[in-house]
Protein backbone atom coordinates (compact mmCIF):
# COMPACT_ATOMS: atom_id res chain seq x y z
CA UNK A 1 0.00 0.00 0.00
CA UNK A 2 2.65 2.39 0.99
CA UNK A 3 4.91 1.41 -2.38
CA UNK A 4 1.83 2.06 -4.62
CA UNK A 5 2.22 5.72 -3.23
CA UNK A 6 6.03 5.46 -4.56
CA UNK A 7 5.28 4.41 -8.26
CA UNK A 8 5.34 7.54 -10.13
CA UNK A 9 8.24 9.14 -8.20
CA UNK A 10 6.18 11.85 -6.45
CA UNK A 11 7.51 15.07 -5.63
CA UNK A 12 5.20 15.27 -2.21
CA UNK A 13 4.42 12.14 -0.40
CA UNK A 14 1.33 12.22 2.20
CA UNK A 15 1.52 9.47 4.17
CA UNK A 16 -1.52 8.76 6.52
CA UNK A 17 -0.61 6.80 9.90
CA UNK A 18 2.16 4.43 7.16
CA UNK A 19 3.66 2.49 10.20
CA UNK A 20 0.90 1.55 12.13
CA UNK A 21 0.26 -1.97 11.76
CA UNK A 22 3.98 -2.71 10.71
CA UNK A 23 6.69 -4.69 12.62
CA UNK A 24 9.47 -3.11 13.81
CA UNK A 25 11.55 -4.36 10.70
CA UNK A 26 9.20 -3.27 8.15
CA UNK A 27 9.23 0.28 10.36
CA UNK A 28 13.13 0.58 9.84
CA UNK A 29 12.44 0.23 6.41
CA UNK A 30 9.76 2.31 5.99
CA UNK A 31 11.38 4.97 7.46
CA UNK A 32 14.61 4.31 5.56
CA UNK A 33 12.65 4.65 2.14
CA UNK A 34 11.78 7.77 2.98
CA UNK A 35 14.31 9.07 4.40
CA UNK A 36 16.51 7.83 1.10
CA UNK A 37 13.90 9.89 -0.77
CA UNK A 38 15.35 13.64 0.32
CA UNK A 39 15.78 16.07 -0.83
CA UNK A 40 13.86 15.48 -4.12
CA UNK A 41 10.57 13.92 -2.53
CA UNK A 42 9.51 15.78 0.85
CA UNK A 43 6.69 14.11 3.13
CA UNK A 44 4.45 14.88 5.32
CA UNK A 45 3.13 11.74 7.90
CA UNK A 46 0.66 11.83 10.41
CA UNK A 47 1.57 9.55 13.02
CA UNK A 48 1.05 8.33 16.51
CA UNK A 49 4.26 6.64 16.44
CA UNK A 50 7.29 8.89 18.52
CA UNK A 51 10.22 6.58 17.45
CA UNK A 52 9.18 7.72 13.82
CA UNK A 53 9.09 11.50 14.76
CA UNK A 54 12.69 11.22 16.72
CA UNK A 55 14.42 8.97 13.84
CA UNK A 56 12.69 10.35 11.22
CA UNK A 57 11.16 13.86 10.79
CA UNK A 58 13.01 17.32 10.38
CA UNK A 59 9.61 19.41 11.37
CA UNK A 60 6.92 18.49 14.12
CA UNK A 61 3.79 19.91 14.27
CA UNK A 62 1.23 19.31 16.94
CA UNK A 63 -2.11 19.81 16.35
CA UNK A 64 -5.15 19.92 18.90
CA UNK A 65 -8.80 20.66 18.24
CA UNK A 66 -7.96 21.87 14.63
CA UNK A 67 -5.10 23.79 15.71
CA UNK A 68 -1.38 24.04 16.17
CA UNK A 69 0.15 23.54 19.08
CA UNK A 70 3.50 23.39 18.10
CA UNK A 71 5.86 24.01 15.57
CA UNK A 72 9.50 23.05 15.71
CA UNK A 73 12.23 20.31 15.57
CA UNK A 74 11.80 16.96 17.23
CA UNK A 75 14.58 18.20 19.79
CA UNK A 76 12.59 20.94 20.25
CA UNK A 77 9.66 18.75 21.42
CA UNK A 78 11.72 16.41 23.29
CA UNK A 79 13.29 19.10 25.54
CA UNK A 80 10.08 20.87 25.51
CA UNK A 81 9.36 20.89 29.33
CA UNK A 82 6.32 23.02 29.93
CA UNK A 83 7.57 26.83 28.37
CA UNK A 84 5.38 29.68 28.49
CA UNK A 85 3.05 31.61 26.42
CA UNK A 86 5.39 34.72 26.36
CA UNK A 87 8.07 34.58 23.91
CA UNK A 88 9.64 37.90 25.74
CA UNK A 89 12.51 36.60 28.02
CA UNK A 90 12.78 39.92 30.14
CA UNK A 91 9.08 39.62 30.99
CA UNK A 92 9.86 35.97 32.44
CA UNK A 93 12.63 37.43 34.40
CA UNK A 94 11.19 40.17 36.05
CA UNK A 95 8.41 38.02 37.30
CA UNK A 96 10.76 36.02 38.52
CA UNK A 97 12.75 38.66 40.20
CA UNK A 98 9.13 40.04 41.49
CA UNK A 99 8.19 37.05 42.65
CA UNK A 100 11.00 36.88 45.06
CA UNK A 101 10.89 40.05 46.38
CA UNK A 102 7.54 40.11 47.19
CA UNK A 103 7.84 36.74 49.40
CA UNK A 104 10.89 38.27 51.04
CA UNK A 105 9.75 41.40 51.58
CA UNK A 106 6.82 39.50 52.94
CA UNK A 107 8.68 37.45 54.98
CA UNK A 108 10.21 40.16 56.12
CA UNK A 109 7.43 42.29 57.19
CA UNK A 110 5.83 39.41 58.96
CA UNK A 111 9.06 39.66 61.68
CA UNK A 112 8.05 43.46 62.15
CA UNK A 113 5.40 45.07 64.09
CA UNK A 114 4.61 46.96 60.53
CA UNK A 115 0.71 46.92 61.49
CA UNK A 116 -2.00 47.26 58.87
CA UNK A 117 0.80 47.11 55.53
CA UNK A 118 1.15 43.13 56.23
CA UNK A 119 -1.89 41.75 54.46
CA UNK A 120 -1.74 43.81 51.87
CA UNK A 121 1.69 42.85 51.15
CA UNK A 122 1.30 39.02 51.79
CA UNK A 123 -1.41 39.07 49.64
CA UNK A 124 0.81 40.47 46.42
CA UNK A 125 3.43 38.37 47.30
CA UNK A 126 1.19 34.93 46.85
CA UNK A 127 -0.65 37.16 43.89
CA UNK A 128 2.79 37.59 42.72
CA UNK A 129 3.50 33.65 43.12
CA UNK A 130 0.74 32.43 41.52
CA UNK A 131 1.02 34.66 38.40
CA UNK A 132 4.47 35.12 38.26
CA UNK A 133 5.99 31.80 38.27
CA UNK A 134 2.96 30.66 35.66
CA UNK A 135 4.55 33.24 33.83
CA UNK A 136 7.84 32.36 33.93
CA UNK A 137 6.72 28.52 32.93
CA UNK A 138 7.43 24.84 33.87
CA UNK A 139 5.59 22.12 35.69
CA UNK A 140 2.26 22.95 37.78
CA UNK A 141 2.84 22.67 41.06
CA UNK A 142 -0.87 23.60 42.31
CA UNK A 143 -3.97 24.15 40.73
CA UNK A 144 -6.40 26.22 42.13
CA UNK A 145 -9.72 27.07 40.16
CA UNK A 146 -8.22 26.50 37.22
CA UNK A 147 -5.21 29.00 38.11
CA UNK A 148 -1.90 26.97 38.17
CA UNK A 149 1.11 27.79 40.18
CA UNK A 150 4.06 26.14 37.41
CA UNK A 151 7.90 26.04 38.01
CA UNK A 152 10.84 25.33 35.93
CA UNK A 153 13.16 22.61 35.86
CA UNK A 154 11.61 20.76 38.89
CA UNK A 155 12.81 16.99 38.97
CA UNK A 156 12.76 15.98 42.63
CA UNK A 157 9.69 15.45 43.90
CA UNK A 158 10.71 16.40 47.59
CA UNK A 159 11.61 19.52 46.92
CA UNK A 160 8.13 19.92 44.80
CA UNK A 161 6.49 18.66 48.19
CA UNK A 162 8.90 21.06 50.35
CA UNK A 163 7.84 24.11 47.56
CA UNK A 164 4.32 23.10 48.26
CA UNK A 165 4.29 23.07 51.54
CA UNK A 166 5.81 26.18 51.79
CA UNK A 167 3.19 27.56 49.42
CA UNK A 168 0.73 26.36 52.11
CA UNK A 169 2.00 27.67 54.83
CA UNK A 170 2.40 31.63 53.24
CA UNK A 171 -1.56 30.96 52.41
CA UNK A 172 -2.81 29.90 55.56
CA UNK A 173 -0.10 33.01 56.89
CA UNK A 174 -1.66 35.69 54.84
CA UNK A 175 -5.31 33.97 55.21
CA UNK A 176 -4.52 34.00 58.97
CA UNK A 177 -3.71 37.73 58.96
CA UNK A 178 -6.42 38.91 56.79
CA UNK A 179 -9.10 37.67 58.41
CA UNK A 180 -8.49 37.02 62.22
CA UNK A 181 -8.07 38.96 65.36
CA UNK A 182 -5.32 40.66 66.87
CA UNK A 183 -4.41 38.26 69.41
CA UNK A 184 -3.49 35.71 66.66
CA UNK A 185 -1.46 37.83 64.55
CA UNK A 186 1.91 37.54 66.18
CA UNK A 187 1.55 33.53 65.17
CA UNK A 188 0.60 34.35 62.03
CA UNK A 189 3.07 36.47 61.28
CA UNK A 190 5.56 33.98 62.19
CA UNK A 191 3.85 31.37 60.06
CA UNK A 192 4.20 33.84 57.14
CA UNK A 193 7.22 34.93 57.36
CA UNK A 194 8.28 30.66 57.87
CA UNK A 195 6.58 30.31 54.62
CA UNK A 196 7.74 33.30 52.07
CA UNK A 197 11.67 32.41 53.39
CA UNK A 198 11.33 28.78 52.61
CA UNK A 199 8.95 29.77 49.46
CA UNK A 200 12.34 32.13 48.29
CA UNK A 201 15.19 30.05 49.23
CA UNK A 202 13.79 26.96 47.97
CA UNK A 203 12.94 28.71 44.38
CA UNK A 204 15.80 29.50 44.41
CA UNK A 205 17.44 25.92 44.75
CA UNK A 206 15.45 24.52 42.24
CA UNK A 207 15.52 27.22 39.52
CA UNK A 208 19.37 27.90 39.79
CA UNK A 209 20.43 24.56 39.17
CA UNK A 210 18.90 24.08 35.97
CA UNK A 211 19.92 27.15 35.03
CA UNK A 212 24.11 26.24 35.22
CA UNK A 213 24.07 22.24 35.04
CA UNK A 214 23.43 22.81 31.49
CA UNK A 215 19.86 20.12 31.75
CA UNK A 216 18.15 19.39 28.94
CA UNK A 217 15.23 20.69 31.02
CA UNK A 218 15.16 24.45 29.55
CA UNK A 219 15.59 27.77 31.53
CA UNK A 220 12.78 29.57 29.84
CA UNK A 221 14.79 33.01 31.00
CA UNK A 222 17.52 31.97 29.39
CA UNK A 223 18.07 34.15 26.24
CA UNK A 224 20.99 31.58 24.83
CA UNK A 225 18.75 28.69 24.83
CA UNK A 226 16.99 27.91 21.83
CA UNK A 227 13.61 28.06 23.03
CA UNK A 228 9.77 26.89 21.35
CA UNK A 229 7.32 29.47 22.93
CA UNK A 230 3.83 28.07 23.36
CA UNK A 231 1.07 28.89 25.38
CA UNK A 232 0.87 27.65 29.24
CA UNK A 233 -1.90 25.60 28.72
CA UNK A 234 -0.91 23.86 25.17
CA UNK A 235 3.06 23.42 26.96
CA UNK A 236 1.02 21.11 29.40
CA UNK A 237 -0.54 19.06 26.69
CA UNK A 238 2.70 18.96 24.87
CA UNK A 239 4.33 17.86 27.74
CA UNK A 240 2.87 14.17 27.29
CA UNK A 241 5.12 13.89 24.38
CA UNK A 242 8.28 14.76 25.69
CA UNK A 243 9.37 12.57 28.34
CA UNK A 244 8.28 9.50 25.29
CA UNK A 245 10.78 11.53 22.84
CA UNK A 246 13.31 11.92 25.61
CA UNK A 247 12.86 8.18 26.69
CA UNK A 248 13.51 6.71 22.83
CA UNK A 249 16.54 8.41 22.57
CA UNK A 250 17.49 6.47 25.91
CA UNK A 251 17.54 3.11 24.07
CA UNK A 252 20.69 4.03 21.32
CA UNK A 253 23.21 3.43 24.16
CA UNK A 254 21.35 0.93 26.06
CA UNK A 255 21.81 -1.34 23.11
CA UNK A 256 25.67 -0.28 22.88
CA UNK A 257 24.92 2.06 19.39
CA UNK A 258 25.87 5.91 20.64
CA UNK A 259 25.48 7.74 17.38
CA UNK A 260 22.06 8.05 16.45
CA UNK A 261 23.22 7.61 12.96
CA UNK A 262 24.25 3.67 13.64
CA UNK A 263 21.11 3.58 15.99
CA UNK A 264 18.96 4.53 12.43
CA UNK A 265 20.55 2.17 10.53
CA UNK A 266 20.84 -0.92 12.41
CA UNK A 267 18.61 -1.15 15.10
CA UNK A 268 14.73 -0.61 15.27
CA UNK A 269 12.70 0.36 17.78
CA UNK A 270 9.04 0.44 18.40
CA UNK A 271 6.95 1.21 21.38
CA UNK A 272 4.16 -0.87 22.74
CA UNK A 273 0.61 -0.30 23.79
CA UNK A 274 1.28 3.33 25.53
CA UNK A 275 -0.25 4.40 27.97
CA UNK A 276 -0.83 7.91 30.42
CA UNK A 277 -0.50 7.65 33.63
CA UNK A 278 -1.44 10.36 36.10
CA UNK A 279 1.53 11.88 38.29
CA UNK A 280 -0.73 13.14 41.30
CA UNK A 281 2.26 14.79 43.30
CA UNK A 282 2.91 16.77 39.37
CA UNK A 283 -0.36 16.94 38.42
CA UNK A 284 0.61 16.31 35.14
CA UNK A 285 0.34 13.44 32.70
CA UNK A 286 3.01 11.44 31.49
CA UNK A 287 3.17 9.05 28.57
CA UNK A 288 5.11 5.92 29.31
CA UNK A 289 5.40 2.36 27.30
CA UNK A 290 4.67 -0.59 28.68
CA UNK A 291 7.93 -2.51 26.39
CA UNK A 292 9.87 -1.73 23.52
CA UNK A 293 11.11 -3.86 20.93
CA UNK A 294 14.45 -4.47 19.26
CA UNK A 295 15.26 -5.33 16.39
CA UNK A 296 18.92 -6.05 14.78
CA UNK A 297 19.03 -6.68 11.14
CA UNK A 298 22.28 -8.71 11.46
CA UNK A 299 20.73 -11.48 13.20
CA UNK A 300 17.26 -10.82 11.71
CA UNK A 301 15.80 -11.19 14.94
CA UNK A 302 13.89 -8.98 16.81
CA UNK A 303 12.54 -8.94 20.48
CA UNK A 304 10.77 -7.28 23.72
CA UNK A 305 11.89 -5.83 26.54
CA UNK A 306 11.17 -3.33 29.29
CA UNK A 307 12.47 0.22 28.69
CA UNK A 308 15.51 0.57 31.40
CA UNK A 309 14.80 -2.51 32.37
CA UNK A 310 18.70 -4.46 32.30
CA UNK A 311 17.16 -8.04 33.25
CA UNK A 312 14.71 -7.80 30.61
CA UNK A 313 17.39 -6.72 27.96
CA UNK A 314 19.89 -9.53 28.65
CA UNK A 315 16.75 -11.99 29.05
CA UNK A 316 16.19 -11.31 25.57
CA UNK A 317 19.55 -11.15 24.10
CA UNK A 318 20.16 -13.89 25.51
CA UNK A 319 16.89 -16.56 24.17
CA UNK A 320 16.86 -14.70 21.26
CA UNK A 321 20.28 -14.26 20.14
CA UNK A 322 21.28 -17.53 21.90
CA UNK A 323 24.19 -15.67 23.49
CA UNK A 324 25.72 -17.66 26.59
CA UNK A 325 25.35 -16.82 30.06
CA UNK A 326 29.22 -16.08 30.63
CA UNK A 327 28.69 -12.93 28.13
CA UNK A 328 26.17 -11.76 29.78
CA UNK A 329 27.65 -11.41 32.70
CA UNK A 330 25.51 -14.10 34.64
CA UNK A 331 28.08 -15.52 36.80
CA UNK A 332 28.56 -12.39 38.30
CA UNK A 333 24.74 -12.15 39.59
CA UNK A 334 22.28 -9.99 38.24
CA UNK A 335 23.24 -8.92 34.38
CA UNK A 336 23.63 -5.03 33.91
CA UNK A 337 23.15 -2.71 30.85
CA UNK A 338 26.71 -2.41 30.50
CA UNK A 339 27.00 -6.12 30.07
CA UNK A 340 24.23 -6.10 27.22
CA UNK A 341 25.79 -3.77 25.60
CA UNK A 342 29.10 -5.06 25.44
CA UNK A 343 27.51 -8.53 24.35
CA UNK A 344 25.50 -6.87 21.64
CA UNK A 345 29.09 -5.15 20.80
CA UNK A 346 30.86 -8.59 20.35
CA UNK A 347 28.37 -9.45 17.90
CA UNK A 348 29.25 -9.90 14.41
CA UNK A 349 27.31 -9.10 11.32
CA UNK A 350 27.79 -11.24 8.30
CA UNK A 351 27.05 -9.75 4.72
CA UNK B 1 19.43 14.75 12.84
CA UNK B 2 20.55 15.69 9.29
CA UNK B 3 19.99 19.46 8.20
CA UNK B 4 16.21 19.97 6.49
CA UNK B 5 16.57 21.44 3.12
CA UNK B 6 15.54 25.12 3.02
CA UNK B 7 13.46 26.43 0.57
CA UNK B 8 10.24 27.69 -0.14
CA UNK B 9 7.21 25.45 1.47
CA UNK B 10 5.93 22.77 -0.02
CA UNK B 11 2.79 23.07 1.20
CA UNK B 12 1.30 25.66 3.21
CA UNK B 13 -2.59 26.67 5.06
CA UNK B 14 -4.08 30.29 4.72
CA UNK B 15 -7.03 30.44 7.31
CA UNK B 16 -8.39 27.07 6.38
CA UNK B 17 -11.72 26.11 8.05
CA UNK B 18 -13.36 22.90 6.99
CA UNK B 19 -16.41 21.16 8.58
CA UNK B 20 -18.21 17.72 8.18
CA UNK B 21 -21.78 18.68 8.11
CA UNK B 22 -22.48 20.70 11.38
CA UNK B 23 -18.73 19.52 12.72
CA UNK B 24 -16.10 22.22 12.41
CA UNK B 25 -12.82 20.42 11.95
CA UNK B 26 -10.42 23.27 11.32
CA UNK B 27 -11.19 26.65 12.28
CA UNK B 28 -9.08 29.32 10.55
CA UNK B 29 -5.84 26.93 10.59
CA UNK B 30 -2.39 28.73 9.15
CA UNK B 31 0.63 26.55 8.67
CA UNK B 32 3.74 26.52 5.95
CA UNK B 33 5.20 22.83 5.64
CA UNK B 34 9.17 22.86 4.78
CA UNK B 35 10.63 21.05 2.54
CA UNK B 36 12.25 17.54 4.34
CA UNK B 37 9.98 15.41 6.29
CA UNK B 38 7.61 16.52 8.28
CA UNK B 39 5.36 14.84 11.16
CA UNK B 40 1.75 15.49 12.02
CA UNK B 41 1.23 14.63 15.60
CA UNK B 42 -1.63 14.74 18.08
CA UNK B 43 -4.54 13.11 19.12
CA UNK B 44 -7.18 11.21 17.79
CA UNK B 45 -9.79 14.01 16.16
CA UNK B 46 -7.40 16.79 16.60
CA UNK B 47 -7.83 17.10 12.23
CA UNK B 48 -4.28 15.44 11.40
CA UNK B 49 -6.26 13.16 8.77
CA UNK B 50 -8.59 15.90 7.38
CA UNK B 51 -4.87 18.66 7.14
CA UNK B 52 -3.44 15.29 5.19
CA UNK B 53 -7.17 14.98 2.98
CA UNK B 54 -6.95 18.77 1.97
CA UNK B 55 -3.15 18.61 1.44
CA UNK B 56 -3.83 15.39 -0.97
CA UNK B 57 -6.75 17.58 -2.50
CA UNK B 58 -9.31 14.43 -2.21
CA UNK B 59 -11.52 17.77 -0.26
CA UNK B 60 -11.55 21.10 -0.14
CA UNK B 61 -11.65 23.59 2.23
CA UNK B 62 -14.56 25.14 3.67
CA UNK B 63 -12.72 28.95 2.97
CA UNK B 64 -9.31 29.91 3.28
CA UNK B 65 -6.68 28.51 0.49
CA UNK B 66 -4.58 25.25 0.31
CA UNK B 67 -1.18 25.72 -1.65
CA UNK B 68 0.70 22.36 -2.71
CA UNK B 69 3.70 22.57 -4.66
CA UNK B 70 3.04 26.03 -5.22
CA UNK B 71 -0.11 25.29 -6.40
CA UNK B 72 -3.87 26.74 -5.05
CA UNK B 73 -5.75 23.50 -4.61
CA UNK B 74 -9.11 25.64 -5.57
CA UNK B 75 -7.83 25.77 -9.15
CA UNK B 76 -9.99 23.74 -11.75
CA UNK B 77 -7.47 21.28 -13.00
CA UNK B 78 -6.07 19.47 -10.40
CA UNK B 79 -4.17 16.63 -12.55
CA UNK B 80 -0.99 18.48 -12.77
CA UNK B 81 -0.45 18.73 -8.89
CA UNK B 82 -2.10 15.72 -8.52
CA UNK B 83 0.44 13.63 -10.64
CA UNK B 84 2.81 15.27 -8.34
CA UNK B 85 1.37 13.79 -4.76
CA UNK B 86 1.61 10.48 -3.43
CA UNK B 87 -0.97 9.75 -0.72
CA UNK B 88 -1.40 7.02 1.28
CA UNK B 89 -5.20 7.18 3.12
CA UNK B 90 -5.22 6.19 6.73
CA UNK B 91 -8.75 3.93 5.67
CA UNK B 92 -8.12 2.61 2.53
CA UNK B 93 -10.18 0.05 0.62
CA UNK B 94 -8.45 -1.78 -2.26
CA UNK B 95 -9.20 -4.32 -4.58
CA UNK B 96 -8.97 -8.05 -2.90
CA UNK B 97 -7.71 -11.15 -4.52
CA UNK B 98 -4.86 -9.20 -6.37
CA UNK B 99 -1.36 -10.29 -5.91
CA UNK B 100 0.55 -7.33 -4.68
CA UNK B 101 2.52 -7.46 -8.10
CA UNK B 102 -0.86 -7.15 -9.60
CA UNK B 103 -1.70 -4.62 -7.61
CA UNK B 104 1.25 -2.64 -8.35
CA UNK B 105 0.45 -2.93 -11.70
CA UNK B 106 -3.11 -1.32 -11.62
CA UNK B 107 -1.86 1.24 -9.16
CA UNK B 108 0.56 1.75 -12.63
CA UNK B 109 -1.83 1.97 -15.30
CA UNK B 110 -4.01 4.43 -12.79
CA UNK B 111 -0.84 6.70 -12.00
CA UNK B 112 -0.20 6.44 -16.38
CA UNK B 113 3.46 5.25 -15.40
CA UNK B 114 5.77 2.21 -16.72
CA UNK B 115 4.28 -1.22 -16.00
CA UNK B 116 7.56 -2.50 -16.36
CA UNK B 117 8.34 -5.29 -13.67
CA UNK B 118 12.03 -3.22 -13.26
CA UNK B 119 10.23 -0.06 -11.99
CA UNK B 120 7.79 -2.38 -9.44
CA UNK B 121 11.02 -4.71 -8.28
CA UNK B 122 12.50 -1.42 -7.41
CA UNK B 123 9.95 0.18 -5.39
CA UNK B 124 10.01 -3.28 -3.98
CA UNK B 125 13.08 -4.37 -3.17
CA UNK B 126 13.78 -3.14 0.26
CA UNK B 127 10.93 -4.31 2.09
CA UNK B 128 11.74 -6.71 3.88
CA UNK B 129 9.45 -10.06 4.16
CA UNK B 130 9.29 -13.04 6.39
CA UNK B 131 8.86 -15.57 3.45
CA UNK B 132 10.60 -16.75 0.28
CA UNK B 133 9.05 -16.03 -3.19
CA UNK B 134 9.43 -12.10 -2.90
CA UNK B 135 6.66 -9.77 -1.47
CA UNK B 136 5.15 -9.28 -5.10
CA UNK B 137 4.11 -13.14 -4.94
CA UNK B 138 1.83 -11.75 -1.84
CA UNK B 139 -1.45 -11.35 -1.86
CA UNK B 140 -2.76 -7.81 -0.87
CA UNK B 141 -4.68 -7.88 2.61
CA UNK B 142 -6.44 -4.75 3.39
CA UNK B 143 -5.50 -4.53 6.83
CA UNK B 144 -1.51 -4.78 5.68
CA UNK B 145 -0.01 -1.44 4.67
Amino acid sequence: MIAQTLLHEPSLLILDEPTAGLDPRQRVAVRETLKGMRPATSTIISTHMLEDVADLADHVLVLDGGSIVFAGSPDDLANLRGLPGDPNPLPCCVALAAILAAALVGGLLGTTNARGLEPVVAVVAILALIYGVRLAGGRTLIDIGGVSVVLIGVRHRSVVTLWQMAFYLSLIGTLSLALTSSWTRSKARMVLAIGATALVGLSLVVAVPVRFEGSPNQWVCDPATPRVCVSAEDANRLAEYAPAVRRIAKVAPLVGLETHAEYRQTVGITSGPGSFSLDPALSMHQLTFDFVQFSVPCSGQWGTAQLDDADMVADWLRAELSLPMSVLGQERGRPSVEDARAALDRLECSP
Amino acid sequence: MQKSPGGPPVASFESVSFAYGSRKVLDSLTLAMPPGITALLGPNGAGKTTVLRLLATVRRPDSGSVVVLGSSTAEHDLDSVRSALGYLPQDAQWPGRLTVAQFMQLMCWLRKVDQTPTRIDRTLSDWPTSGDGGLASYPVVNTER
